[in-house]
């Protein structure tokens, strides 16, 4: 569906203070849409976080350090992504701790996606973000050692680098259980360090080199018409060594290890299966929704002949719901 | 006239439960739950893929608080472990009932009295709720200072674009309630409180209430003093919360009723669609978008269309 996509990483310049809130046209009050939140997927891998906080409903919330493809004198800058977003630090090229929050240029942009203003979330290719809540991590486990996940691989695969070993990628399979998608992640290892320091997004702590289930799920991409690219809302993955060097020229972002692993890893990895979700623009009314649940029961009731004892009460059930409302909508709207 | 005194709750015996007879509830049957019960922490048995409670009840003249296992059998019972009051309801008007009562989906009759937290709200305005107590919570008020207990806490009464909710935070990791959302242990959860159903007895002129409202314990081990223990919580605490704002519903009966039906019909065909699910796993994605809209249909009627009640001082 979607041809000739390029991956990069940002430019400082896209970043820059408060310039990086202006150009994505996001809220002005909120500055923190604007930074670099770390998925479960990017702190498993080692991501370093340089702020925490708590959402409104007691969700830990991480922000990182987000690379980028830009050299000064003869160092890499990374963007110290604090809420208030204006910190730079220098970065050798072997430490791994930066962020992969990766921008996406479409060629032929409107013709592909569409016109799309800038306040519009566009999910595109799937890749693993978020853990699994506590209770399923364990089911996933007692599967998985029971034998019972093997005949269940996708044929996908996720890759990662282990520990931060500069061209060593570990290739995760990809399992399907009750309908939803996940891989196991190793946990990054630090020395001198048995548990995290940072909670993930279902409340857990997690064991450093141990096994964490991630559930795979569409990419969110925030849109910047004007220069006619995507960048993913959280930073995605972290591990990956820039280069095994301590100076850097200009030009070198081209021969980088790092760009080698987007081109050839995180790009195929993120659309395996190719799919363009957009975020629908109204919402159903009741009728609608009405209609799509009796027109389903219609189709099962056709399809399983068997079910049709089971559905005929469903079915009733659903339609007089529709008439006590239908008659209430009228005399509201009279 | 509308009974507003004198209302008396009580734990039913075994013999009531016998002579209601055409309601079969001692035939094996367990106590279908709110989901207000299932979170207070209720002890619950799977039955036709439902989760069901076991009720309190007693003997007549013995102090022992007793409950029917799922073949209909009396058991003794340990009240420290929790399990569903479903009250009894004395002194109503019965001529009041008998103008009011109307015939429920498996032919009983049903009146409606009171109102309790039963359900829980959609995610769409639990989120909304979660929101606005941290941002703004003086867009929430609690107008009537009205209160829930729940163990030993009490749980406030929010009041919210003309409609009422109270918010409690779950003890049971992996619940899973009706709008299908996973709860981990103290999540922040929105129950609506809603219009409380009543099965008639016309034999006896009793009613006793359609689910199980809420699980009750009792730290108190004295020998049969677990009986006037609970009757106690009836009186003082149920009793007092269940009828608190009973203007409300009298004077939108009409109303109230139109909102347990939507509710329990919604509670039907999720119920429903989640055991089809469970059988037939081939046809899982069919009908888990028809389950995703019909939690739409529930979440709309719940915020745009549900008629506002007024709440009187």
């Amino acid at each position: 569906m979607i041809k000739n996509v390029q991956i990069n990483l940002p430019d400082l310049t896209l970043y820059t203070g408060y310039k990086a809130i202006d150009c994505f046209n996001l809220e002005k009050n909120n500055p923190k849409k604007a930074s670099n939140i770390l998925t479960d997927m990017a702190l498993l891998t080692g991501a370093r976080v340089s702020y925490q906080y708590y959402t409104y409903d007691h969700k830990p919330e991480q922000i990182g350090y987000t690379l980028t493809r830009t050299i000064c004198g003869d160092h890499i800058a990374i963007v110290n992504d604090s809420i208030r977003n204006e910190v730079y630090a220098s970065y050798e090229g072997s430490d791994c701790f930066g962020t992969i929050r990766p921008i996406l240029q479409v060629d032929s942009f409107e013709e592909t996606l569409g016109t799309i203003s800038n306040e519009e979330v566009i999910y595109l290719g799937n890749y693993p973000q978020w853990a699994a809540p506590g209770y399923l991590q364990w089911e996933l486990n007692q599967q998985f050692n029971e034998g019972k996940l093997k005949d269940k691989t996708t044929g996908e695969y996720f890759s990662y680098c282990l520990n931060g070993s500069t061209l060593v990628h570990q290739d995760a399979p990809v399992y399907r259980y009750q309908n939803k998608k996940y891989i196991c992640v190793i946990s990054h290892y630090e020395k001198d360090k048995d548990l995290s320091r940072y909670p993930l997004s279902n409340g857990e702590d997690y064991l450093v080199n141990q096994g964490v289930w991630v559930e795979i799920s569409p990419v969110p991409w925030m849109v910047d018409s004007e220069r006619k690219i995507l960048i993913s809302k959280y930073g995605l993955l972290a591990g990956v060594p820039y280069h095994p060097q301590l100076r850097f020229k200009p030009d070198d972002y081209e021969s980088t290890h790092i760009k080698d692993f987007l081109d050839n890893v995180l790009l195929p990895n993120l659309f395996q299966k190719e799919e363009v979700k957009k975020v629908p623009k109204c919402e159903p009314t009741f009728q609608s929704d009405y209609t799509f649940v009796k027109e389903r029961l219609g189709l099962l009731r056709l399809t399983h002949p068997e079910f049709s004892e089971a559905l005929d009460p469903i079915l009733k059930r659903v339609e007089r719901m529709n008439e006590i409302v239908k008659k209430d909508y009228q005399k509201i709207k009279k | 006239m509308f009974p507003t005194s004198n209302l008396k709750l009580s734990v039913p015996s075994v013999e009531q439960l016998v002579s209601f007879s055409d309601l079969k509830l001692n035939e094996g049957n367990l106590t279908p739950l709110t989901q207000f019960a299932l979170i207070s922490g209720v002890r619950y048995q799977f039955q036709h893929g439902h989760k069901r409670g076991f009720l309190y009840t007693h003997y007549e003249g013995e102090g022992k608080l007793k409950t029917f296992d799922d073949t209909g059998k009396v058991k003794n019972i340990d009240c420290s472990k929790e399990n569903v009051v479903r009250p009894l309801l004395q002194n109503v008007d019965f001529a009041w009932v008998d103008a009011n009562k109307r015939k429920n989906n498996e032919g009983l009759w049903e009146v409606i009295l009171g109102r309790y937290p039963q359900f829980v709200a959609s995610i769409a305005i639990q989120d909304e709720l979660t929101k606005a107590i941290y941002v703004d919570p003086y867009e929430l008020s609690s107008p009537t200072g009205v209160t829930y207990s729940l163990g030993h806490c009490k749980v406030a009464l929010y009041h919210y674009k003309g409609k009422d909710y109270t918010p409690i935070y779950t003890n049971d990791p992996g619940t899973v309630l009706s709008n299908s959302r996973t709860y981990a242990s103290e999540d922040l959860t929105w129950f609506k409180v809603s219009p409380v159903a009543w099965l008639v007895d016309e034999k006896n002129h009793l009613l006793i209430s359609k689910y199980g409202l809420v699980s009750f314990s009792s730290s108190v081990k004295v020998k049969d003093y677990e009986l006037n223990c609970l009757n106690s919580f009836l009186e003082m605490t149920l009793n007092k919360e269940l009828f608190q704002n009973i203007a409300e519903t009298n004077n939108h009966l009409a109303l109230s009723r139109k909102e347990c039906t939507l509710q329990d019909d919604f509670i039907f065909v999720q119920e429903r669609l989640n055991l089809l699910r469970a059988s037939h796993p081939e046809s899982l994605e069919l009908i888990t978008s028809i389950q995703e809209r019909v939690t739409g249909m529930e979440e709309k009627v719940q915020k745009d269309y549900m008629p506002k009640i007024k709440v009187i001082k």
